[in-house]
Formats: C-alpha cells, structure tokens, sequence
C-alpha cells in the first residue's frame, strides 16, 4: 500500500477513533461542535447581518429620497395653498370690515373699489372704479371716506372712474375740530410728510392734548359732521398765536381696497366765496 | 503473516504482563508503558502500515484493559505508531540511542495527546506533571533499550551456537 493511502487510512482511522470519543461524551461532544462552529457561524450571521443592514440602508435611503421627493412637492403645494387662503382671509376681513361699517343714519353711500392709489408724489390721489350703474352720476365734490375714516374727496369723475383728492394731499383742506373740546380748525396735508396732517389755526389757549380724536367739523360746505380724521400726536407752539398740532389720518393709505362716496351734496359753490381753500 | 503473529504474541504477552502488574504492583504498571514500548519497537521494524495498525491493536488492548474512554489509547497509540514509523524511514534508527530516544519522544507524545484529550473532553481533572511525563519517557525508554540490548545479545548467542553446530558437524 503507497504511503499516501496509509496517511488516507490514518487520518480516516484517527477521525473515527475521535468520532468513537465524542460518542461517549455527547454533551462535552456539543460543546466541542460548538466551540468549533461557534465562530464560523457568527462569521457567517455577521457577514449576512452586515450585507442585510447594507441591503436595508439602500432600500431605506431609496424610500427615502422618494419620500423626501413626495414631502417638497407637498410642501410647495400646501405653501401655495396657504398663500392663497392668506389672500383669502385678509380679503375676507377687509370686506367684513367695510359689511360691518354702520354709517350716519342719513347717509346714502356708494361702494367702490380702489384701483389706484398715489400718496408719495406731488398730487397724492387715489382712483376709484364705480359700480355699473353709477357711472353717469355727477360726483364731482363727494366726500370719500372708508370704514376708518375719511379718505378724501372726488375732484373728477369719468368713464367709470373717479379721481379723489386723498385728504393728506397738500391742496387739501378740511374743516375739522377736536372731537373733545369741539374746537374748529382746518386739517391740511404737509409737505414734509405724507402720511401726516396738520391741523391749523387753534389758538394756544386752547385744551389740545395727544391723542385727542379728530373729526370733521362740518363747516367747509363739503364733508359731513362728525367723520374721523385722525388722532393727534404732537401739540407745540406756532409762533405767537397758534397750536402746531400734528396728526395721524384715521385711514391706513397702505391697505385701501374698498372706499365709499358719499351721495351728500355739496353746498354749491355760488354760496361759498371761494378762495378760501375750503371749497376747492 | 510470521511478523503477526510475532506481534500478537507480543502484544499477548504485554497484556499478561500489564494485568500481572495492575494486580501485584499498580505502582509499576503506571511507571513503564509497555503498549507504547511495543508499538514504537513493532513501528520501527516495519512501515507506516505497520505503525499504524500495530498502535491501533495496541491501544484497543488497552483501551479494553483500562476503565478509561475506549478509544483514547486507541487514538494516541496510532498516532505514535504511525508517527515512528514515518519517522523511521527517514533516519537511521539502527543505533541505540536513536531508538532510545523515539521511545522517549513516543511515550511524551503518547502522554500528551492522552492528557489532551481528556481535557478537551472534559472527562477528567487532569494535572499534568511535566516531571512524570518524563520519568515515564524516560524509565520506558531505558526498558526498550535493555530489550533492544537483550535481544541483540540473544540473536547473537543464537548465531554462535547455531555457528558452532555446524563446524562439529563439519569436523565429523
């Protein structure tokens, strides 16, 4: 027999007398199986487990930049949705401010919509688009007010629009008085800054305080009584004779969209001496 | 087929003697191992087949006169047998001290791989004295030795008388 096949037969004979070992201690036999296949087996799991994990994370990540794909697409459609429902909701409470409106008992308005308004350059006006069936009326020296207070007043009229003279402009004049005290003085626009009136011509003696409410005073022939027109801020001394009072217009020239004629008519001109930049 | 059957009646008469000794003098039985000695002897006369089938019937006698696991000699004895008898044919084995020395070499091995398994197995707290494995080698090896000398002496004791009978016959 070749000596190769006597190492065969020896190995063969060397298993078998382990074999015939092991047999006889079964459970010391186990353990010696496990202690052997132990490792290989936790090599083969963590090889498995690393490739599964691998596997999964792809998977995951492949999910996730679906999901992350599907979330900005969301996220843009609910952001447009939001915008519009803002636009929505800010429409809706400036119409519910001007439904809420209670004006003078007496009153007969007209409701028109401001489609352009200019209250930083010389002429400082707005535009007003009449209703339909409002367009061959005469509205030429309407006083123009909005849910806060008054806005100005129509100085022209034509083809569906009407031009209003906002009340902050410089040309402006309004008889006004402190709602307080119910002294009279005429509310002008400043140069300096537009969004500020003066109110003129009350003399030092007088109680003006900040904070003082404004209100037309009814007596330039063209706005109605009673009809806000600001709150006062500053009080100082004019010179020898008057108040130099500054105050803020009731109405926010900012967020105009709606504004309201008023069908009062003027006193016509021919009562009035003119030139005395009331009646203009 | 005459080597068998000088191996068998070897291995007989080491059985015999190991018993004799386990019954009379435990003490000794455990100092010598003599199924080694005749396994290394049996390994270094013959080729590997021998070395390994002699180790193998050596240890199943053992294995069977012993209370330990059947197998263990068994397994340590084949090994050693098949270990010296590829040893053997790769250096020369005729001087003594060389063959003293693999009765040596194959007792330690022997012992080691018993003392091995047995640890391994579990089967029983085993101390192993380095100086006892040694003593062991050592006392095995110097009986191995005297048997090798005394078998020297025999054959030569045998070739004279055999050598001298054939000149008396010649000279009548």
């Amino acid at each position: 027999m070749s000596e190769r096949r006597v190492a065969i037969l020896f190995g063969g004979v060397v298993v078998f007398l382990l074999a015939l070992l092991t047999a006889q201690e079964p459970q010391r036999a186990g353990d010696l199986a496990l202690w052997v296949e132990g490792p290989v087996k936790q090599f083969v799991a963590t090889v498995a487990e690393t490739v599964d994990r691998v596997r999964q994370g792809r998977v995951a990540r492949a999910e996730m930049e679906r999901e992350n794909v599907e979330l900005r697409e969301r996220v843009r459609e609910l952001e447009a949705a939001y915008a519009a429902s803002v636009g929505v909701r800010l429409e809706s409470d400036l119409v519910s401010k001007q439904l809420r409106y209670e004006p003078p008992a007496d009153a007969d308005l007209l409701l028109a919509d401001v489609v352009y308004v200019d209250h930083y350059s010389f002429r400082r006006t707005a535009i007003l688009r009449l209703p339909a069936g409002a367009r061959r009326d005469d509205w030429a020296r309407k006083p123009v007010t909005t849910a806060e207070g008054l806005l100005g007043r129509v100085v022209s009229a034509g083809g569906g629009y009407a031009r209003v003279l906002l009340v902050t402009d410089r040309d402006s004049s309004v008889g006004a008085m402190v709602e307080r005290t119910r002294r009279q003085g005429i509310v002008r626009g400043t140069r300096e800054d537009p969004g500020v009136l003066s109110l003129m011509f009350l003399p030092l003696q007088v109680d003006v305080r900040p904070g003082d409410l404004v209100v037309t005073a009814g007596i330039d022939g063209v706005f109605p009584r009673g009809i806000p027109v600001g709150t006062i801020t500053s009080v100082e001394s004019d010179g020898d004779l008057f108040h130099a009072i500054r105050v803020v217009p009731s109405v926010d020239l900012g967020s105009l969209t709606h504004a309201y004629i008023w069908r009062h008519d003027p006193v016509p001109e021919v009562y009035m001496d003119g030139g005395d930049g009331v009646s203009q | 087929m005459a080597s068998a059957s000088r191996f068998a009646g070897a291995l007989a008469a080491v059985a015999l003697v190991e018993v004799l000794l386990g019954e009379v003098l435990p003490a000794a039985a455990n100092v010598v191992e003599l199924f080694v000695l005749l396994v290394v002897l049996i390994s270094l006369r013959g080729n590997s087949l021998h070395g390994l089938t002699g180790g193998l019937a050596a240890g199943l006698v053992q294995d069977t006169l012993t209370a330990s696991l059947f197998g263990l000699n068994s397994l340590a004895c084949c090994v050693v047998g098949y270990g010296v008898a590829r040893a053997s044919q790769r250096i020369l084995t005729n001087r003594r001290m060389v063959a003293g020395l693999l009765i040596a070499v194959g007792v330690m091995v022997h012992q080691v791989l018993v003392i091995g398994l047995l640890t391994v197995l579990d089967i029983a707290d085993v101390d192993p004295d380095v100086l006892v494995v040694l003593s062991r080698a050592l006392l095995t090896s110097a009986v191995g030795l005297a048997y090798l000398w005394l078998a020297r002496r025999l054959r030569e004791w045998a070739l004279r008388r055999r050598t001298l009978a054939a000149r008396r016959l010649r000279s009548k």
